[in-house]
């Protein structure tokens, strides 16, 4: 562990020492992390604009252009009912962000419950939850999420629901090791003296200093949730077409690999940018929060 | 643990702690493989439908039908059936295909040796690039340093897919170097490899990284300075030997997780391995094969975790106290 200098008691007291953390954390900004920033923002901003940027609907098929090569009037090209590529794309993110993003939500919120009263009670709740944690983790995760996909369906929610569900380990797992730290400080040891109930010795002192390493892994979780729900969608079992998601174009383009490559490309760019970007995004944040891995 | 470490030789206590820590740990890998084929096994009761109608047919007599429920036990309660299907384990019985009528051990024993195959290929090359790389990145972050962060920041973002895809289109399509896919020579190895060894190599060039930095900022080091040893004699003995256990780890354990895991690559290359197999299965809803590649992945993955803990242990008694 890193030591740093602590005040009187072994704690910062007061405000002060934060106020001047916080600066540091502003201070800690890297080139990596505005890139991601800016590059997850334009993602979302197209997503949300796109019937406004685009001139094209999403399902509007035009069967004189079949197969057009990129172009100024397609900047991504069509595909075999002669869609535009961009536009579809750019629906596309809608449901492969929203999908992400509402799976990590869910993990996270599971995870975070479970991992808090684990850490805090320890003992043979600890015992059971950090068990099933395992379990969890010894599955393979894209072949348990096919198989409950293909036996309940590939709808949006039920996509939402298997990621949450296998995924949650990894949060319990992150906030039970912050909360055995911190459950043996001063403060909680303080408000424990005062009488203040588990419940608000949990929420209101551990959680929020728990927050940080949690915000990390979720930006690397919602990372690998964007490739494994384009995995699922380019194996076509996960959500159905014409409902376009980054996967399923992917697999509806690789037939015409050879003649239309950029009906593959195009959803792959998009699904690279928007891993790199939250990649970098969480080395960032990884950073800040942690100084021994800065470079 | 120890309630009087005196009295005893030092060895004795070792030995003693290595055989308690060796059972605890083997014992909680069996529980959680129990628990694993309980899971597996409900994983098929969630399937809609019943699994005689599905392997006779639509057009089959309800008597047949009975019949092969009888047969296959299904008319008994899920507990007897559940005993059934562990005792069958036990034997190396994973059922049999509902399509084929083949036994599933033996569908996955023809299928595994092909994944192992790809799988052990990728790992080495993610580990013969990335250490060097890994190490590179952490003594010299200026010139070879810079190389491997770009290649690790590319490997860890790049769905292997997605550049299977690419591979494809660039190495078969256009300049027709490669088979496209299938199984064969070395020449059908190539391109998954390339697809599925990225992302390990950033993972191994990441972890190699912060763990010869860490172990170049001891004391130690400093030390060996001193003395006046050459700088690739430091690195061999003194760094890696302490450094390359986490590297180690992480391999192992994500190695054992890409058996599993390699799925969408093997499906991309008709690549005849578990993760080919499991899909077709999930597609045609031939359960039984699905749950005999997911128990045999989840047997790996718990098989490989448990050996690197107890080397673990073997290596740094500190890690037994855990």
């Amino acid at each position: 562990m890193a030591s740093r200098p602590y005040a009187f008691g072994g704690e910062p007291i007061g405000e002060a020492p934060d106020r001047r953390r916080a600066l540091s954390r502003v201070a800690g900004v890297t080139p990596g992390v505005a890139l991601g920033v800016a590059i997850l923002l334009l993602i979302v901003l197209l997503a949300l604009l796109v019937p406004v940027v685009s001139p094209y609907g999403v399902e509007q098929q035009d069967f004189n252009i079949i197969l057009a090569h990129p172009s100024s009037r397609h900047l991504f090209g069509t595909d075999e009912l002669g869609r535009d590529i961009f536009t579809r794309v750019c629906y596309g993110a809608r449901y492969s962000l929203f999908i992400s993003f509402l799976s990590v939500a869910g993990a996270a919120i599971v995870g975070t419950a479970l991992g808090l009263v684990a850490g805090y009670l320890g003992g043979i709740v600890d015992d059971v939850v950090m068990r099933i944690c395992d379990l969890q983790l010894a599955f393979p995760l894209v072949l348990l999420a096919l198989t409950v996909i293909a036996i309940l369906g590939g709808s949006v929610l039920n996509v939402i629901l298997v990621f949450a569900l296998t995924i949650w380990p990894v949060f319990a797992r992150t906030v039970r090791g912050s909360t055995i730290l911190l459950r043996e400080r001063p403060f909680v040891d303080a408000s424990r003296a005062i009488g203040a109930s588990r419940g608000r010795i949990l929420l209101r002192h551990v959680l929020p200093n728990a927050l940080s390493p949690l915000v990390v892994v979720g930006t690397f979780q919602f990372a690998s949730v964007v490739i494994y729900e384009a995995s699922l969608g380019f194996l076509g079992l996960g959500v159905q077409p014409p409902t376009p998601t980054w996967g399923n174009m992917m697999a509806e383009g690789r037939q015409y690999i050879s003649s239309a490559w950029w009906i593959c490309l195009f959803p792959g760019v998009a699904l690279v940018l928007t891993t790199a970007a939250a990649n970098w995004l969480g080395d960032g944040l990884n950073r800040i929060i942690d100084p021994r891995q800065r470079a | 643990m120890l309630s009087c470490p005196f009295g005893h030789g030092q060895d004795s206590i070792t030995l003693r702690m290595s055989t308690e820590y060796v059972l605890r740990r083997t014992l909680q890998s069996v529980v959680l493989l129990l628990l694993a084929t309980i899971v597996v096994f409900m994983l098929l009761r969630l399937a809609p439908g019943d699994p005689a109608r599905l392997m006779l047919g639509e057009q089959a007599p309800a008597s047949e039908v009975q019949s092969l429920r009888h047969n296959l036990g299904l008319d008994r309660p899920l507990m007897a059936q559940y005993w059934l299907y562990l005792r069958g384990l036990f034997v190396g019985n994973l059922g049999t295909s509902i399509r084929g009528q083949q036994s599933v051990a033996s569908l996955i024993g023809q299928a595994l040796p092909k994944t192992l195959l790809l799988v052990g290929a990728a790992t080495a090359v993610a580990v013969l690039l990335g250490i060097p790389l890994g190490v590179g990145a952490a003594l010299r972050p200026k010139g070879i340093g810079a190389v491997a962060y770009v290649v690790a920041l590319l490997g860890q973002a790049i769905p292997n897919f997605w550049l299977g895809l690419v591979l494809i289109l660039v190495f078969a399509v256009h300049f027709a170097l490669l088979p496209t896919s299938g199984y064969g020579g070395v020449a059908h190895l190539v391109l998954p490899v390339c697809a599925l060894a990225p992302f390990l190599l950033a993972l191994v060039i990441r972890v190699t990284r912060q763990s010869v930095k860490e172990i170049d900022l001891e004391d130690f080091i400093r030390t060996a300075y001193a003395k006046g040893l050459s700088g690739w004699r430091i690195l061999a003995v003194h760094n890696l030997k302490n450094a390359l256990p986490p590297v180690v780890t992480v391999v192992a354990l994500y190695a054992a997780g890409m058996v599993g895991g390699a799925v969408v690559v093997e499906v991309l290359f008709a690549w005849p391995g578990i993760g080919e197999l499991a899909v077709n299965a999930i597609v045609e809803r031939d359960y039984p094969v699905v749950q005999g590649v997911v128990l045999v992945a989840v047997l790996l993955f718990l098989v490989v975790n448990l050996l690197v803990d107890l080397g673990y242990a073997l290596l740094d008694p500190r890690a037994r106290l855990r």
